[in-house]
């Protein structure tokens, strides 16, 4: 349950636009982690990048804070932002041999302990990081920014601009398509296992 | 051991999210909003700043370029558009005119009776006609002194019924008085060519004759070509009244008068008992009818002269004739004055010719300007739409 005395998050935006710092602080304190989180999913699991993403986004932020008007939530709005960069950081091309080649990593590989591939019940999550890696831009945004943790659909939705329902019907065909990905990509591993 | 993402769902949402796990920094932020700061620098850094040290946007740069070269566009368009506009008339309705000018003031039509437009009279003229054939009365004989051309053929054909004027201001080194009598002899009176009016003053440096000349309008660009041999053409004008409607309509209520007389004559002798007073009425009425067809026909002919006769005003000076100059002010005081004067005069002049090309600007290119900021809003909005869909975002981003 909400605490009424905790300031919502466009308070502390307007405080910050008032001139308190420490507003800002308590934004980051909030929502940094999750935006790091959701930009090196975005980003082919490069932290480095995902980090300078989110520090430009937070740059817009402290550039606009003054102009924010309110539409939407200020968490659609920072998770917009912080989209809208990582789009420009795969965009600038400087970047995406490093996301093509952490993206297209052989299966057989180990995972550092830098990573964002994790495990999942102790195995490695290889094949869904390059499946999803392999997938459309806005189909792999769609997958990552609804299984995102603490976002809801409805919040997923105001971030991608569509309609609560059409994101559901969308995010049962990207799931599809992501599970016919890996299908593939298990078919072509017991191939190559079976010929050596 | 490896998973089969494609049967379990809540093992492939678990790995989903995994993809998409924070530093698990436990609340505590990993201070990109401390550099992010530093990187941004003071927050109202830009708002205190003077507005003069703002740096403008680029994209109001080149918006504020755009009008600049948008006026001046328009500025440069606009004489040259109006210009094109009074050439297509001018060729629309005279003889090719070798680029001469037409400011010459409407030549004054003949005073006729009220002309309705043309589709007006043109459609009287159908209907006199077939009024005239369901009666079973022969459609009169063409107007005499009009034209050989009835009224529907003439609401069909391409031919236009043009009064003609054309102004040629000459200066001649030979002398006025030879040139004057150079010009009276273009004049073909076997043509039905003739001096309307003529004059000749002073002598020497201040001679100045003045001719009026009705010339046949087939032979007009030959009289002129004539009439420019007999000096240095200072100025030359020339304009065209379209009167074709008013000829139509005269054909035709001219035809329709004729077919009431006509009636009348048949009802006269058709009815040779008719009694006295009605006889009378009916003459009364007869009479009234072809003093009106005498008066269309005394109009139509009228017309038809000015239209087969174009009127020429030609002017001769010497070409040596001194310009008057203006008296030179006497002493510095007064050159001095003359001096602020003319600056005065000029600088004013220079005031109301710019707020002139303003409003001409303005006014005039209002088309211009409406499609300017019907495109202006269109590519903003496109702009925005853009954004939005790509950003998304409630502010503007670079």
């Amino acid at each position: 349950m909400p605490d009424p005395d905790r300031p919502t998050d466009e308070q502390l935006l307007a405080r910050f636009a008032d001139g308190d710092r420490a507003a800002l602080g308590e934004l980051a304190n909030r929502h940094e982690d999750n935006l790091v989180g959701l930009a090196t999913g975005l980003l082919g699991g490069q932290r480095d990048l995902a980090q300078d993403a989110v520090q430009e986004s937070w740059v817009r932020v402290i550039k606009y804070a003054g102009s924010f008007r309110g539409q939407s939530s200020f968490k659609t709005w920072m998770f917009r932002i912080v989209i809208n960069r990582c789009r420009d950081a795969r965009e600038r091309g400087a970047t995406s041999a490093q996301i093509s080649a952490a993206a297209k990593l052989p299966v057989e590989s180990t995972a550092v302990a830098e990573s964002p591939l994790r495990l999942v019940n102790g195995k490695s999550d290889d094949d869904v990081s390059a499946a999803v890696q392999g997938l459309q831009a806005h189909t792999r945004l769609l997958l990552l920014l609804c299984y995102h943790r603490g976002m809801t659909h409805p919040q997923a939705a105001e971030v991608m601009g569509i309609p609560v329902g059409t994101l559901k019907s969308r995010l049962n065909a990207a799931l599809n398509e992501l599970r016919s990905e890996l299908q593939r990509t298990r078919k072509e591993r017991d191939t190559r296992k079976a010929a050596l | 051991m490896t998973i089969d993402y494609t049967d379990s769902a809540a093992e492939l949402e678990q790995a989903l999210a995994s993809l998409t796990a924070g530093p698990g920094t436990d609340g505590a932020s990993n201070g990109l909003w401390l550099k992010a700061l530093e990187q941004a620098g003071p927050a109202d850094a830009t708002r205190s700043r003077p507005l003069w040290t703002r740096k403008l946007p680029t994209v109001w740069l080149a918006v504020a370029a755009g009008l600049v070269v948008m006026v001046l566009l328009v500025g440069v368009m606009l004489p040259s558009m109006s210009k094109a506009r009074a050439s297509s008339r001018s060729s629309a309705r005279n003889e090719p005119v070798n680029g001469w000018t037409t400011n010459t003031p409407a030549f004054d039509a003949p005073a006729l009776s009220t002309a309705p437009d043309s589709l007006a009279a043109s459609d009287q003229a159908r209907s006199v006609d077939g009024r005239v054939r369901r009666m079973g009365i022969d459609p009169p004989a063409p107007v005499p002194g009009a034209p050989a051309m009835s009224a529907p053929s003439a609401a069909r054909s391409t031919d236009r019924f043009v009064i003609r004027k054309s102004t040629l201001d000459l200066t001649t080194t030979e002398g006025v008085r030879g040139a004057f009598a150079k010009a009276g002899l273009v004049v073909s009176e076997a043509l039905g060519e003739y001096i309307e009016n003529s004059s000749l003053t002073g002598e020497g440096p201040t001679a100045y004759a003045t001719l009026t000349l009705r010339i046949t309008s087939t032979r007009l660009s030959e009289a002129l070509n004539q009439f420019r041999a007999l000096g240095t053409v200072v100025t030359e004008a020339a304009t065209g009244q379209d009167v074709t409607d008013t000829a139509v309509d005269l054909d035709a209520r001219i035809r329709n008068e004729q077919r009431i007389e006509k009636e009348l004559l048949a009802l006269i002798d058709k009815r040779p008992d008719t009694p006295l007073k009605d006889l009378m009425e009916i003459r009364a009425q007869l009479t009234g009818v072809r003093g009106q067809i005498e008066s269309l026909i005394g109009q139509r002919e009228r017309l038809g002269r000015m239209v087969s006769l174009a009127t020429v005003l030609v002017t001769i000076r010497p070409a040596d004739a001194a310009a008057p100059e203006a008296a030179q002010p006497a002493g510095i005081g007064e050159y001095f004055k003359a001096s602020v004067e003319s600056s005065w005069r000029t600088s004013v002049q220079a005031l109301v010719d710019t707020a002139a090309f303003f409003i001409r600007v303005i006014v005039g290119g209002i088309i211009w300007w409406a499609l300017a900021a019907v495109s202006f809003t269109v590519a903003l909005r496109a702009y925005r739409r853009s954004k939005s869909h790509k950003a998304a975002e409630p502010v503007p981003v670079g």
